[in-house]
């Protein structure tokens, strides 16, 4: 079923990535004050494609096999995502059937131009990369991906090597490298500092601030993207603040709930370009897609709100 | 490396949740449910050719299991599960594995004298329990759970069920031990890694369920074949009688090669 999606949302995103150009923002993380409903968007140093700093994540929830009503409410949780404006969706081989179900969805609501189509290489022999990423796009259903990722670094080598290769022949829009949970931060480090990569994605939410030390500022300086997976590490940093009444500093930045808060403190860092939230359902997609609209916290007051996370 | 893997949790290795799991048994309910009314229907008829000391119980039943362990990995590992797990296949093909066990063991069950278990000793009846628990009432247990009717797992289908009666049937046909536990080696692993799924998809009443069920059948295992009288008769194969024993090869052959001719047609001990 084709879908009509909000141009004026598109083109409030492109129009606000050519302001940013022109008032000279920072390479790393130029962030556009979003209007009323639209979103914030950030570009990606390397390329200057625009982004919105609220994705999709597809870790266990886009899982679903052959279910159908799990296909059915997953494809509506896209339509939701792109008539909010949303622009990435990330996803690996290693999420069993996800793949498949973005695919699924993409042929049921077509391929909107927001489409930032981000997935990852895992494979132990890079000689095998080539075909896992063929095999990628078809369950996909498009005929580009923007980024591909090595996925937790394995054989990491020599896939960026290929995917170096496949991007300067036009076939992938932009690479990178991916970790989580806060592991092996130094040897990403050192990939960042060594190899020409457009993103690094890795785990940063309000309780694993570990990157603020060494990485995202790498990143700043490098002009490297950064997705943040694992926002709300899996649930349990909604369960750890349920029930908890928010802090002042919440409506200052627009933030009606704890997702909206913990989302905005992600992606309200200089470095950060895109948060990956992932969710099964609409209305938690529309909860989130909110965290990207409003005001964003300045450094004061994401100071004041890592200090009232740690206080709770 | 391992200091890496040691930043996982348990947690971090399930790809799907607990709705999504339990979806596969609808689906492979939904396609192949007559599999499951016969599968039930033979393991029942398994449990009476026990009860009434026939002499096929032993190498039926094993048939009957290797038709279930082939089903369950083709039809659950294979159709369902690797859609949303890509590990699934490990587990299937171990299901194939034991599938092929039983299928030999059947043939040398059906060659060989096998001692029966006697009427009234406890491992008849707890094995008949068990494995009646493991047809009907472990798959109605789901139902209590809050699973669906058409997504209950059920013998011949779905993997736990089937080790269940795999533990229940081969305790009550298949008197050695030393044949019946490598038998059951890998359903009681199965089960353990099953409960294991279970608590980690927060499904703690069905994992502890579960989790109990596979140690009373390793117990029910364990239980003696043979009344005490009986099993002072004999050395190594308790119940087999001194004639019958004098040409029965001791070791791992005693296990798996048939006694003789003779004492496969006697069909008594």
């Amino acid at each position: 079923m084709p879908h009509s999606f909000d141009r004026r949302t598109i083109l409030t995103g492109a129009a606000a990535t050519g302001l940013a150009a022109t008032l000279g923002l920072s390479r790393a993380g130029a962030q556009e004050a979003a209007g009323a409903g639209s979103l914030t968007t950030k570009t990606v140093p390397s390329s200057g494609v625009a982004v919105p700093v609220i994705g999709l994540g597809t870790w266990i929830t886009f899982n679903v096999g052959d279910n159908a009503d799990a296909l059915a409410e997953r494809t509506a949780v896209m339509q939701a995502f792109f008539e909010a404006g949303g622009g990435m969706i990330d996803s690996s081989p290693m999420y069993g059937s996800s793949q498949a179900t973005i695919g699924h969805g993409l042929s049921q609501l077509g391929i909107p131009d927001t489409l930032f189509a981000a997935d990852k290489v895992w494979t132990g022999s890079p000689s095998d990369g080539p075909a896992q990423i063929a095999e990628t796009e078809r369950l996909w259903g498009v005929p580009r991906l923007a980024l591909m990722q090595v996925h937790n670094l394995v054989g990491w080598e020599g896939h960026l090597d290929t995917l170096a290769a496949m991007k300067a022949e036009g076939r992938i829009g932009h690479i990178g490298i991916t970790t989580s949970h806060g592991r092996r931060h130094a040897e990403v480090a050192a990939i960042m500092e060594s190899r020409p990569i457009d993103f690094v994605q890795l785990t940063y939410n309000m309780a694993d601030r570990e990157p603020e030390e060494r990485l995202l500022p790498l990143a700043a300086e490098r002009g490297i993207a950064v997705i943040a997976n694992r926002p709300f590490r899996r649930g349990a940093l909604i369960d750890t603040v349920a029930g908890q009444p928010l802090p002042a500093v919440a409506a200052e930045i627009g933030a009606e709930t704890w997702p909206q808060f913990l989302l905005k403190y992600i992606v309200s860092h200089p470095a950060l370009t895109v948060a990956i939230p992932a969710t099964r359902r609409v209305d938690h997609l529309r909860e989130n897609m909110a965290a990207a609209t409003g005001p964003m916290p300045d450094a004061s007051q994401r100071r004041q709100m890592a200090l009232a996370f740690d206080n709770l | 490396m391992l200091a890496d893997l040691s930043t996982y949790s348990l947690q971090d290795f399930l790809l799907f949740d607990a709705a999504i799991y339990r979806d596969l048994f609808a689906q492979i309910n939904a396609r192949a449910w007559p599999i499951a009314v016969v599968g039930i229907a033979a393991a029942l008829a398994c449990l009476a050719l026990a009860a009434g000391q026939h002499r096929r119980a032993s190498s039926a039943s094993a048939a009957l299991l290797a038709a279930a362990f082939a089903t369950s990995a083709w039809l659950f590992f294979f159709g369902v599960y690797a859609t949303i797990n890509w590990a699934a296949i490990y587990p299937g093909w171990a299901f194939v594995a034991e599938a092929g066990l039983l299928l030999v063991a059947s043939v040398v069950l059906g060659w060989s004298a096998q001692p029966r278990i006697s009427v009234s000793t406890p491992r008849l009846l707890a094995g008949t329990a068990f494995a009646l628990y493991g047809v009907i009432a472990h798959p109605l247990a789901g139902w209590l759970f809050g699973r669906a009717a058409n997504g209950l797992e059920w013998f011949a289908l779905a993997p736990d069920p089937t080790a269940l009666v795999a533990i229940g049937l081969l305790a009550v046909t298949v008197p050695h031990r030393r044949l019946a536990l490598p038998l059951v080696a890998l359903p009681l692993l199965w089960l353990a890694a099953s409960a294991m799924t279970l608590w980690l998809l927060e499904t703690p009443a069905e994992a502890l369920l579960l989790a109990a069920a596979t140690l009373i059948g390793l117990v029910v295992l364990l239980l003696p074949a043979r009344r005490p009288r009986e099993n002072a008769v004999s050395d190594p194969l308790p119940g087999i009688r001194p004639a019958e024993n004098a040409a029965v090869p001791r070791g791992l052959a005693a296990t798996f090669l048939p006694t003789s001719p003779q004492g496969a047609r006697t069909g008594r001990s």
